[in-house]
């Protein structure tokens, strides 16, 4: 379970406090509850993503956890380009779990991304696809209860987005996702619940269809 | 439920991985990288030990040129190296916030490790070089001379602590601490025995804390060398100490702007 109560997050820009990015934000994610982030570029969704998964933290408010999350599954960091993608995946596996894990972590983390020889490679010679498919598999190698993910399937290919997704229907009985995407498709294959992001306020809704229609709506206008 | 482990693990846990990541990274860039790491300060050193040490002879009672010039830029650079190190650790290790395991402080601590173990590497290397030669390079006290070079490591962490926050939050602070940093090696004796300095800019240079721990390294290797009387490590250790403090409590203050910038 998550709880968010009254998250508001503005950023220091250089000339003082910018604007308000969430402005009260509150709703709970039950366990085991796959939700969808929607809203236009820049309402907030990294954002909210990065409070929940407690890399950034709330100007006011506070995000309660009572799990294990995952760590925002992004192309904003999180692999070092100089190391090679099996450096990287040791590296978190030596910040989460214990030492003895890690040949047995490493083979299901090579397994699972299929990118072959390039695990051996350095990261900045992948391709975005390449970088998700580690990330991914970096990120399904540890049991956590909730995965937070940030347009980490779009760049996929059909092949891994439905492995990604077997992958989750393998572990929606002990394990939920939050997840931003721009992709219609890909927020109706993962998700059933959804949080619309508008002017700084979320609005949860049951059906991840109602998320989307009111996305819609409001960007009709 | 999982069993959850303690903050102390996972701090210990993520110091261990960043120092191997920072090892694997140092040497990451080819075939060759391991050596130009340890090569870079070597050369360094070695060039000025030949200058000041051999060709010019100066004579400083009680001290083997060579080895006086060598120590006073070992002190000098295990302070200077570690802050610098420290103080482009934030903007270096990104990348690595994404993970809420990682906290600023971790990488910074872990940079300043390992910058620690090259220089007692490099150290090592150019006394194994010194006393192939014929010099004598066992110190009369190590425990003094190790002591020392503690308070100037302590004093380079406490250092790049505050330059790290002040160069992250302002570019412009941060040039101007750069170009205060710049004569800092001229002011610390790394080249000369303060006593060769007249009044009253000895006492002036006396002010500068680095001073006092690169001449207690030299009494630490010469019983007979002579500095002036108030020279004192536990000066040193105080500032180590003050900055340090500061350093975190910069760290700690500032700690979102860090990260989100």
């Amino acid at each position: 379970m998550i709880i968010v109560s009254d998250v508001h997050k503005r950023y220091q820009t250089d000339k003082g406090y910018g604007k308000w990015v969430l402005n009260g934000v509150s709703f709970t994610i039950p366990p085991r509850v796959n939700v969808g982030l929607v809203g236009p570029n820049g309402a907030g969704k990294s954002t909210l993503l990065r409070i929940i998964g407690g890399v950034d933290h709330p100007s006011k408010g506070e995000v309660r956890r009572d799990c294990s999350v995952s760590w925002p599954l992004g192309f904003a960091g999180g692999l070092q380009g100089t190391m090679t993608g099996r450096q990287n995946a040791k590296f978190v596996c030596r910040i989460h779990g214990r030492e003895e894990e890690i040949p047995e972590k490493l083979a299901f983390i090579q397994d699972f991304a299929e990118i072959g020889d390039a695990f051996d490679e350095p990261v900045k010679s992948y391709s975005s696809g390449m970088k998700s498919r580690l990330l991914f598999g970096m990120s399904l190698a540890f049991d956590f209860d909730v995965y937070l993910s940030d347009e980490i399937t779009a760049v996929g290919d059909a092949a891994f987005r439905n492995k990604a997704a077997a992958a989750f229907k393998k572990l929606s009985d002990h394990a939920g996702l939050i997840m931003v995407s721009h992709g219609e498709g890909t927020l109706r294959q993962f998700c059933q619940a959804g949080i619309w992001l508008h002017q700084g306020q979320a609005y949860w809704f049951d059906d991840i269809e109602d998320a989307l229609k009111n996305y819609k709506d409001s960007i009709k206008l | 439920m999982k069993r959850t482990r303690s903050s102390p693990e996972i701090f210990f846990a993520v110091i261990r991985a960043l120092i191997l990541r920072e090892a694997a990274l140092r040497i990451a860039g080819g075939r060759l990288s391991w050596f130009w790491l340890l090569m870079e300060p070597i050369a360094h050193l070695a060039l000025f030990v030949a200058l000041f040490g051999f060709i010019l002879q100066r004579l400083i009672p009680g001290t083997d040129p060579a080895i006086f010039i060598a120590i006073g830029l070992i002190g000098y650079f295990t302070f200077q190296r570690t802050a610098t190190q420290v103080k482009v650790g934030i903007s270096a290790n990104l990348a690595l916030f994404s993970y809420r395991q990682v906290k600023v402080l971790d990488t910074l601590l872990a940079r300043a490790l390992v910058e620690l173990v090259l220089m007692l590497l490099t150290s090592g290397i150019l006394f194994a070089a010194l006393a192939m030669i014929g010099r004598n390079v066992i110190p009369d006290n190590p425990l003094l001379v190790l002591g020392s070079l503690a308070v100037m490591w302590l004093t380079g962490l406490g250092f790049g602590l505050i330059l790290s926050v002040v160069s992250t939050l302002s570019e412009d602070a941060g040039k101007v601490v750069d170009l205060i940093m710049r004569p800092l090696y001229f002011v610390s004796g790394v080249m000369y025995p303060i006593l060769s300095i007249q009044q009253p800019y000895r006492d002036m240079l006396l002010l500068n804390p680095l001073v006092h721990g690169i001449e207690m390294l030299r009494h630490g290797f010469f019983p007979r060398y002579s500095s002036p009387p108030s020279i004192d490590l536990s000066y040193l250790a105080l500032w180590a100490l003050a900055m340090i403090f500061v350093g975190l409590l910069l760290q700690r203050r500032f700690s979102q702007r860090l990260v989100t910038l």
